[in-house]
């Protein structure tokens, strides 16, 4: 009897420090990350631009970029992402085609982002012309979003009970009248705590926007979708990789304010699926 | 036929031409990227998979991209020896030790991770874990063991989260039985329950790695630019991830330096396809 | 085989019906009538098929891709499984009532309008009537009167299916099929349901499947035994409980079988 007991205590212990170390630690780096860089923060920091090579000012054009960028994201990926786990979830089970577009669909959550880049820059930038901008950039994001947000919005909709769909048949409704009317607001919810996932994803990509859209550093707004953009992680990257240590205080501030901004929209998810599952 | 069923058909066919699309993507990716990549292949040749000398600027240029392969393969050996059971051990103890308290705290956490985007993470490491690693021996800033460190980090919730659902999808009953024949928890959960999901931890690890292989920000930061074949943990390495993302803004379009590094990117493309349709044939692959 | 007292209408007359799922058959040679304003009764052990029979009925099973069924079901003068028939009308006529209650997610008034809104009404008057008449019907209009704007998903479960059952009163049917009405509910709400299946059939013709025999033998006033596909003997509800035909049904009736 004891020696079983025993065999539970240890491996328990051991198994339990190693989690609390990974916590702790997650919870160390989460800290440093926002608390040395929030010290810098100042309204000019959030308004300026960077100057005297990143020694001074602030990310102004970076934190409009990301903005931009993200609208843009979300108008074309949420329509695209929709319909594409709608299909899955209300169409394709059966048929050869809604596997193939499964497979397709899996297939896309898992290549590199940097391989987004590569076709970014080859389809948007160069054989569409749309060179380094901001519309190359949101549309190869759009296609990394894509998939997030189909597999999530296909997972709420199966997750609805069959009786859902079959009662508002039994009234004499059609499919698609049941999909936009019953289903997608019934998994409202789940629905919007994937696409908030997503963003929080992609607000933070940086590989394939070095590739399509970003620039060092620019004079000036971007006044078209044609024009390059600073998105916020690509201003890490450029700061911390190519500027010495008097620019360091803006790569931590960057990072600060990024990852409290994502924490932020991670938050609000975590509140809307903690409500959902109250109901 | 009235106004109700026409609408219902055009819905329909909007439905699927908008789901079509992620067809396209896959078949675009694979189109453009083979394209670009011809040149290489063809006028390269070889020299590319076995030659690890790899001087694209030099004249005249070599393109051997071995050690940049073998830099990738080991870098991600390495990262997956720490995150793989790290990831199992966590998994295994909110599924079978921790109290709800602690697993919900604990996952949370953890998904908070997966929202962390690589370029802190990389940029936490160049300025924090570096000058540690640099004061227990090593002698360039970037170095396979800081990378190895970052994508442990990067890859833990994938490991961790996608391991407990596994372990959580069995059956209760299944450990129950076991408990009551008298065997210890870790019993129950090491040999019984693991044994049933283990489609599904082969899974998790699968698209643990897919992940790995594919990471590019972390390494572009901490790995070391020097393409050769790291023979410590203290050496740079330069995976092929970062050889593309570093080296394309300095290739002029069109040229064989752009070819070789698509080829590079048709590797990746075609490693993590491959991984992705094990998966899926493994078990009905759950992905993120 | 049966017994039918000749004053009564047939509203339902099912013929030589077969149903597979797949290469399963799971209705075999199935002839039945049904009659108008008349409870009745499906039942039998689990699996004998009376849930499949009864989907049928509404066609709702067509949404389910490996069904496929041969014969006849005669409504209204045709076969429902013709190539010309209009599905979307038929389930007008044809309400179901689910066993698990599942309110749409919105108020409890866009609940029940929602069918009059789909089929094309428009005028707001005459939807607020129907409202009101298919909640009084279905006696919940006391108890929501106040909140009808509130969501559907606030009422308990009893609440809900008999919201269920105005929203399926609404679009004014001729027969209410039933599927296991109170199964997922309380004895207090199973009894309210029962009460009001009982006054509903002054008005419509209402099939009810159920696995509680005492529930069919108390409500129904035709039974249909099924089992393992077949339908086994049918007959008025008190012929049957105190004279069965057949040793299948008795056994089945004193709980031999189950």
């Amino acid at each position: 009897m004891k020696k079983k007991q025993s065999v539970d205590s240890l491996v328990s212990l051991i198994f339990r420090t190693i989690s609390y170390i990974t916590f702790f630690s997650i919870i160390l780096i989460i800290s440093i990350v926002i608390i040395d860089g929030a010290r810098f923060f100042k309204p000019s920091f959030f308004f300026e631009y960077p100057k005297k090579a990143m020694t001074q000012g602030g990310i102004g054009p970076a934190i409009l970029g990301s903005l931009i960028m993200i609208a843009l994201i979300l108008l074309i990926s949420i329509p695209l992402g929709l319909l594409t786990g709608v299909f899955l979830s209300e169409y394709g089970s059966k048929s050869l085609i809604g596997k193939i577009i499964d497979i397709a669909v899996t297939s896309l959550s898992g290549v590199p982002s940097i391989v987004y880049g590569l076709f970014g820059l080859t389809l948007f930038s160069i054989t569409l012309g749309f060179g380094t901008s901001i519309l190359s950039g949101s549309l190869t994001l759009s296609i990394m979003t894509l998939p997030v947000i189909a597999s999530s919005v296909r997972e709420a909709l199966v997750a609805l009970p069959r009786e859902l769909r079959e009662s508002a048949f039994a009234l004499g409704a059609k499919k698609t009248e049941t999909i936009f009317k019953i289903l997608i607001p019934a998994g409202k919810k789940r629905i919007i705590t994937a696409i908030l996932i997503g963003s929080g994803r992609v607000i933070g990509e940086t590989a394939p926007v070095l590739l399509t859209g970003a620039v060092f550093y620019s004079t000036k707004l971007p006044t078209s979708l044609l024009d390059p953009v600073m998105t916020l992680p690509t201003h890490i990257y450029f700061i911390t990789m190519s500027y010495g240590v008097e620019a360091q205080w803006m790569a931590k501030a960057t990072s600060s304010f990024l990852l409290i901004l994502i924490l932020i929209i991670y938050l609000i998810a975590f509140q809307i699926r903690k409500e959902e599952k109250n109901v | 036929m009235n106004w109700r069923d026409v609408k219902d058909g055009v819905n329909k066919t909007v439905i699927f031409l908008f789901a079509f699309v992620g067809i396209l993507v896959v078949v675009g990716l694979f189109v453009f990227i083979i394209k670009e990549s011809i040149p290489a292949l063809t006028q390269v040749g070889k020299e590319i998979f076995f030659s690890i000398y790899w001087y694209p600027t030099y004249d005249p240029p070599e393109f051997g991209m071995l050690a940049m392969i073998i830099g990738s393969l080991i870098l991600t050996g390495l990262s997956s020896l720490f995150v793989l059971p790290l990831g199992y051990i966590i998994s295994f103890f909110l599924y079978n030790y921790a109290n709800t308290f602690e697993r919900k705290i604990i996952k949370s956490t953890i998904d908070l991770l997966s929202g962390i985007p690589s370029v802190i993470i990389g940029t936490f490491l160049f300025f924090y874990v570096s000058p540690i690693v640099m004061k227990l021996g090593a002698w360039s800033p970037g170095n396979l063991l800081t990378a190895s460190i970052g994508l442990t980090i990067l890859s833990l919730p994938y490991a961790a989260s996608l391991m407990e659902e596994s372990l959580s999808s069995v059956d209760q009953s299944l450990k129950e039985s076991a408990l009551a024949l008298g065997a210890s928890k870790f019993t129950a959960g090491f040999k019984i329950v693991t044994k049933e999901a283990s489609s599904g931890i082969l899974n998790s690890i699968i698209l643990t790695v897919n992940r790995i292989i594919g990471e590019t920000i972390v390494v572009l930061m901490v790995a070391g630019g020097a393409a050769i074949i790291p023979k410590s943990i203290f050496d740079p390495v330069r995976p092929l991830t970062a050889a593309i993302a570093s080296e394309m803004g300095e290739v002029s379009v069109g040229s064989l330096h752009y070819s070789a590094l698509f080829t590079a990117g048709l590797i990746l493309l075609t490693i993590s396809f491959i991984l992705t349709l094990i998966s899926k044939t493994v078990i009905g692959g759950k992905t993120k | 085989m049966f017994e039918q007292i000749t004053t009564e209408k047939t509203i339902l007359k099912i013929i030589n019906f077969n149903g597979w799922y797949d290469q399963k058959q799971i209705l075999k040679n199935i002839n039945m009538d049904m009659f108008k304003n008349k409870i009745s009764a499906i039942i039998g052990p689990s699996g004998c098929g009376k849930t499949t029979l009864l989907r049928s009925i509404n066609r709702i099973n067509d949404e389910i891709p490996d069904y496929r069924a041969s014969g006849e079901i005669i409504y209204d003068g045709k076969n429902i499984y013709d190539k010309d028939i209009d599905i979307t009308m038929l389930r007008k006529k044809i309400g179901m009532v689910f066993q698990k209650p599942v309110p749409f997610p919105m108020s409890i008034y866009e609940n029940v309008a929602f069918g009059l809104k789909i089929h094309g009404l428009k005028d707001k008057r005459r939807i607020d009537e129907i409202v009101r008449l298919a909640l009084k019907r279905a006696a919940l209009w006391d108890e929501v009167k106040d909140e009808l704007n509130k969501p559907a998903r606030n009422l308990s479960g009893g609440q809900q299916q008999r919201l269920c059952i105005a929203r399926a009163l609404a679009v004014d049917p001729e027969i209410l099929l039933l599927d296991e009405p109170t199964s997922a509910l309380d004895p207090i709400a199973t009894q309210k349901i029962e009460n009001l299946i009982e006054h509903l059939s002054e008005d419509y013709s209402i099939i009810i499947v159920t696995h509680n025999l005492a529930q069919a033998t108390r409500i129904s006033d035709y039974m249909y035994f099924m089992y393992q596909g077949e339908l086994i003997e049918w007959g008025p509800t008190r012929n049957m409980v105190r004279n069965p035909k057949k040793q299948l049904t008795e056994d089945y009736l004193n709980g031999r079988i189950s």
